[in-house]
């Protein structure tokens, strides 16, 4: 069945509001349930060890009643916060339009719910700022630190490195090793710029 | 893509009873039919089911049941991994009561249809998720 098929058998039922808020529910303890297998399994975890990474630690068995979804016992959301932490992934939870919850509901493919880890990703995230940064023109020494513009000292061979054919590569480089006059901890190039993680890909947690 | 396509049953002269089942409040409420249908979305994109969630029926050689509960209620949906691969077809909806399936005929039910629908794949249709 196609995709587009399933969204309209969804959205007919989801026109009826005990149906809706009984997706809504579902949907998020469905997902957090499965997802979690998601992220144990990509770790190569048995329910035991996994259980051993959260802190404080939990036994196995809990694990196996989070996992499913048929459970009396629903995460809450300091669990959930407990279950990223372990996981070394990151948690939103967010009211979002049912346009939203429909599009992310037939995505249920197991591998849409793994998530890397921040040490996975690091790479990934520098590249995506440098990445940003040219299309802000950070390569003009000009940046934006707490809402205020803040013009850099000109750096001639920044022009040089700017007809380089080898720009992000570049940019990829600097980011890893901040120059003096950038330090890259100083900067901060606004909450859009890095993608957020979310443990729960597939809906907000209300 | 999905690891599998759900497909239902149909009977001889021409109805669906897994859709029927399921769009008949008295017996599947609208907050269970939203879980059951959540539930087999999430199947859809696992390519390996594990218990407590699905099982293989013992005694049924081949024949599935997918356990949802919702409320005190023990849903089940009996199928068989096929006709093709990477289909489902369920076949039998039924619930469990004091480790009994009710209707107790479910299992015998389901395997008959598994049959039928082996020789004759026109007797299913893509499960729709109403």
């Amino acid at each position: 069945m196609s995709i587009a098929t399933t969204k309209h058998d969804l959205l007919n039922s989801l026109k009826d509001r005990e149906f809706r808020a009984a997706w809504n529910l579902e949907n998020v303890y469905t997902t957090i349930c499965f997802q979690l297998r998601a992220l144990r399994e990509q770790r190569d975890m048995s329910q035991g060890e996994f259980g051993k990474q959260v802190k404080p630690k939990m036994a196995q068995e809990r694990i196996s009643i989070l996992e499913d979804p048929n459970a009396d016992s629903k995460p809450t959301l300091n669990t959930l916060i407990r279950l990223a932490d372990a996981a070394d992934v990151g948690l939103e939870v967010h009211f979002v339009p049912f346009s939203t919850v429909l599009s992310r509901s037939v995505r249920t493919d197991m591998h849409e719910l793994q998530v890397d880890s921040f040490d996975v990703e690091l790479p990934n995230i520098e590249a995506q700022i440098a990445f940003e940064a040219v299309l802000e023109g950070s390569i003009l020494g000009v940046t934006k630190a707490s809402n205020k513009l803040l013009v850099l000292p000109h750096h001639p061979e920044h022009e040089a490195e700017q007809a380089s054919n080898s720009l992000v590569a570049s940019l990829r480089e600097r980011t890893a090793t901040p120059r003096p006059c950038a330090p890259a901890q100083n900067v901060s190039l606004g909450q859009n710029v890095v993608p957020t993680v979310s443990l729960n890909a597939n809906a907000a947690v209300a | 893509m999905n690891e599998w396509s759900f497909f239902d049953y149909i009977d001889e002269r021409g109805t669906n009873p897994i859709e029927t089942w399921l769009m008949e409040k008295r017996a599947v409420p609208v907050k269970a039919r939203a879980k059951i249908q959540r539930i087999l979305l999430q199947l859809a994109g696992t390519a390996l089911w594990t218990r407590p969630l699905a099982s293989n029926l013992d005694d049924y050689e081949g024949i599935v049941e997918i356990r949802i509960r919702w409320t005190n209620t023990q849903y089940r949906l009996l199928g068989f991994r096929g006709p093709e691969q990477r289909q489902f077809s369920l076949l039998v909806p039924a619930i469990e009561q004091d480790d009994e399936f009710v209707p107790p005929t479910a299992p015998d039910v389901a395997r008959n249809r598994m049959k039928i629908v082996i020789a004759d794949r026109r007797r299913i249709c893509e499960h729709r998720y109403n």
